[in-house]
């Protein structure tokens, strides 16, 4: 009797020796698994910080675009009220000019019609050129607009994405799921479909020079336009001119 | 006739008039087309008076082509303003690479 209780706590003994360290082995495996799947999963902070910082230099340059329009857009204006004003000194010059050739009273009162003419259709062909300008700004204001926003709006998705990624392994880790490389496997394959996702999104936008051809296209033709009255009203006042100095 | 010349070469009365003569012609030629010249300018000053109306056309159409120059120059920059924005837009996108975790 003594022998067989001897034999029972012999084998339980070598049963104990054998699996109690395999055991502790594999709660020690997955006791580093789960810590290496939480600092996995805790990596999330640094990239946070990434995602902050380049899209606090990409809202910047959104900042930075706006004005730097409203700079040039004001240099241009500065650079067209000047070139008017140096055509009106050449059409007055014209003008002073011609009256020196001239010796009729007719004559001059001619001249003095086709000059107020030929500035009220300058006047006029500028003010239709300076309508469409403003359309055209206008226009490619809402496209800028509607581009930047739309761009914002995908790097949030592709943070929002990244985040997700990075919350279902923390999950997954705190889930204490046998299998942690699965778990990794899933991170990895949820990150690499955000970032392509985003890459996908950005090369199949439509670029911004592209975006504005129709808006140009359409300014260029409101100038054909005011040309092409101008001119018809140009020639119809030098007609008159020519019938009272026909050596013009 | 001729008289000899040191060099040897006897030359008669007429020749000196022939030479006279072709001398005269290569003058009168270079006058005349100097002539025809400064006529060309005389009448390129006369066709171009300022009272002319090609004149006020010539400076109407360069008045207009030179405010339609200055809205495609800043075309030109407008179509490339985007592309700081786009820059560091597509910069997010490298964000992070996923192979290092």
């Amino acid at each position: 009797m003594m022998n067989r209780r001897i034999k029972i706590i012999a084998v339980f003994s070598l049963l104990l020796t054998v699996l109690l360290p395999q055991a502790i082995t594999a709660q020690s495996i997955q006791d580093r698994e789960h810590t290496v799947c939480e600092q996995r999963a805790g990596r999330f902070a640094q990239l946070e910080e990434a995602f902050t910082t380049k899209t606090s230099t990409m809202n910047e340059r959104i900042a930075n675009a706006r004005t730097t329009v409203d700079i040039r857009r004001q240099e241009i204006d500065e650079v067209i009220l000047q070139t008017q004003t140096e055509s009106n000194e050449q059409y007055k010059a014209w003008y002073s000019s011609y009256l020196e050739k001239i010796d009729s009273e007719v004559q001059t009162q001619a001249a003095g019609v086709f000059y107020e003419q030929l500035l009220e259709l300058v006047k006029t062909r500028q003010q239709a050129v300076q309508q469409a300008r403003i359309a055209f700004r206008t226009r490619v204001d809402e496209i800028r607009q509607d581009r930047f926003t739309a761009i914002k709006q995908q790097t949030q998705e592709f943070r929002a994405a990244s985040e997700s990624s990075f919350a279902q392994l923390s999950r997954d880790c705190n889930a204490r799921q046998k299998d942690n490389t699965a778990a990794r496997s899933k991170f990895i394959e949820d990150l690499r479909a955000a970032r392509l996702g985003y890459g996908q999104t950005r090369r199949s936008y439509t670029s911004y020079k592209d975006q504005i051809q129709e808006a140009i296209a359409t300014r260029k033709t409101a100038y054909q336009e005011a040309r092409k009255n101008f001119e018809q009203g140009f020639q119809s006042a030098l007609s008159t001119l020519r019938q009272a100095d026909p050596n013009l | 006739m001729g008289r000899k010349q040191d060099s040897g070469v006897v030359r008669r009365p007429v020749e000196y008039v022939l030479l006279a003569v072709a001398l005269l012609l290569i003058i009168f030629l270079v006058w005349m087309i100097r002539e025809l010249r400064r006529q060309e300018a005389r009448e390129a000053v006369r066709v171009q008076p300022v009272s002319d109306s090609t004149d006020i056309s010539s400076i109407v159409e360069r008045s207009i082509d030179a405010e339609e120059h200055i809205d495609a120059t800043y075309d030109a920059w407008e179509e490339k303003s985007s592309s700081a924005v786009d820059s560091a837009a597509d910069d997010v996108g490298g964000v992070y690479d996923e192979s290092s975790y």
